[in-house]
């Protein structure tokens, strides 16, 4: 048996994407589906990987894959980082949804993780083009709005984007929005398509162990039960479990619909009772005055953990504290909240939490 | 810092915590925070913390004896005796 070579990827640095996606590309196209070769990709920010190479890695042989393999080094945000393996025929076998030669999908997630894959393998199955920034930094995005019909973003990006260039977003022909990575909101989901009103608005559920889970297009936040229908079950804590492997997510279910709650790792135990950070961060984005916000828990002697927040935008502190106690329950109104300069997204362009 | 200092600063936050209800002057050094002024759990805690950002430091959770700490007095003296943040 001919032992494949075996390439690491470690894309993103600045200056240097469209050329990384080049050579990705490549192995995408040729190498991975004539089993020749595996690749690992490795986030920026991932130490000890060098751009490329082939051959023998002593120290980190055991976790390469097979030919034709593709391993992602998840991100770590969330817990230990880890390595997932996927068969990148059957990845791109999976890769559906409607495609047209003309379609041109931007380049907005780091092709080192899912998320970013995903778009490429939808370009490459469906044949449609690949518009690559220069920077996946926020203003190389909306400088690359006008070479792309379609979009693939986190909320937290759009909400940045719009921040930044709601005029030049609203000038782009937007065709389709897919939001991913993070929940979508009601008021994002309607601010796209205040944007792009003859866009198609999506947003779609993954994570990078189960990979895509459903996508909804009905331009309301949540997903509707019928579309998980066998697949799914909250748990008594309202862990949602799909094809019984746990998601790490908590729903609620109202209407009909799945509403997320936050993850497991980020809740905040005030004292025995569980705050979801999302839900604060929902009522901070409803009151005016305030562009981006991330709430987070922070040690207090009393109750173990309480929770804080930081946002920018004009807005008072006292005054977004008063707002809030308006909208949330006592124990989950922010005994500190902070106004700041900037908030920062992960490589990954979600919220960072603490 | 002076625990008188910190004994009227503690007042003043309590009178805008109780969104004026407890009025700082009329508040007593031995007071208990939670049992005669009415505060609650959360109420204490962000007492404390913004007793802590006033007095520039951090308590020790270890370290404190939760019984000593009931009136507006001991909590300035814990806040006065804890270790500065820097």
């Amino acid at each position: 048996m001919t032992t494949p070579n075996c390439y690491r990827l470690w894309i993103g640095r600045p200056g240097a994407l469209k050329a990384e996606i080049g050579r990705l590309l490549g192995f995408l196209r040729d190498g991975l589906p004539s089993r020749k070769v595996s690749l690992m990709l490795a986030p920026e920010e991932t130490e000890g990987y060098d751009w490329i190479g082939a051959g023998s890695y002593a120290d980190h042989d055991a976790e390469m894959p097979a030919g034709g393999m593709l391993a992602i080094r998840t991100s770590g945000t969330t817990g230990a980082p880890k390595t997932v393996t996927r068969d990148w025929s059957e990845v791109l076998a999976r890769a559906g949804g409607r495609g047209e030669a003309a379609d041109r999908w931007l380049l907005c997630y780091n092709p080192a993780r899912w998320a970013g894959l995903s778009v490429i393998s939808h370009v490459l199955r469906t044949g449609c083009r690949l518009a690559v920034p220069n920077g996946l930094d926020s203003e190389s995005i909306v400088g690359a709005l006008p070479q792309a019909s379609h979009l693939s973003l986190t909320p937290s990006l759009f909400r940045r984007l719009v921040i930044i260039g709601a005029d030049r977003l609203a000038a782009a022909s937007v065709k389709q929005v897919t939001f991913g990575g993070e929940y979508a909101r009601q008021n994002v989901l309607d601010t796209a398509k205040s944007l792009w009103p003859a866009a198609r608005v999506t947003h779609v559920y993954a994570s990078t162990e189960l990979g895509d889970i459903c996508s909804t297009s009905d331009g309301l936040e949540g997903i509707p039960v019928g579309k998980l229908r066998g697949r799914f079950e909250l748990a008594s804590d309202g862990e949602l479990l799909i094809d019984n492997t746990k998601t790490g997510d908590y729903w609620k279910e109202r209407g009909g619909r799945l509403h997320f709650q936050g993850r497991r790792e980020d809740v905040v135990n005030v004292g025995g009772a569980k705050v979801h950070p999302s839900i604060v961060e929902a009522a901070c984005r409803s009151i005016s005055g305030i562009t981006e916000c991330r709430a987070f828990g922070i040690a207090n002697p009393l109750l173990g953990q309480v929770v804080a927040l930081e946002f920018t935008g004009d807005a008072e502190p006292q005054f977004v504290r008063r707002e809030l106690a308006k909208r949330l329950p006592k124990v989950a109104v922010p005994v500190r909240a902070d106004r700041v300069h900037d908030i920062s997204l992960t490589s990954a362009n979600k919220l960072a939490r603490r | 810092m002076q625990a008188e200092e910190v004994i009227a600063f503690l007042k003043r936050e309590i009178e805008a915590i109780t969104l004026g209800v407890r009025r700082a002057e009329d508040i007593s050094d031995d007071a208990r925070i939670m049992s005669d002024l009415g505060l609650d759990s959360l109420d204490y805690a962000v007492l404390m913390l913004n007793g802590e950002a006033f007095a520039g430091v951090k308590v020790d959770e270890a370290s404190v004896e939760w019984r000593k700490v009931a009136s507006v007095a001991e909590l300035a003296d814990l806040l006065c005796s804890s270790r500065s943040k820097a």
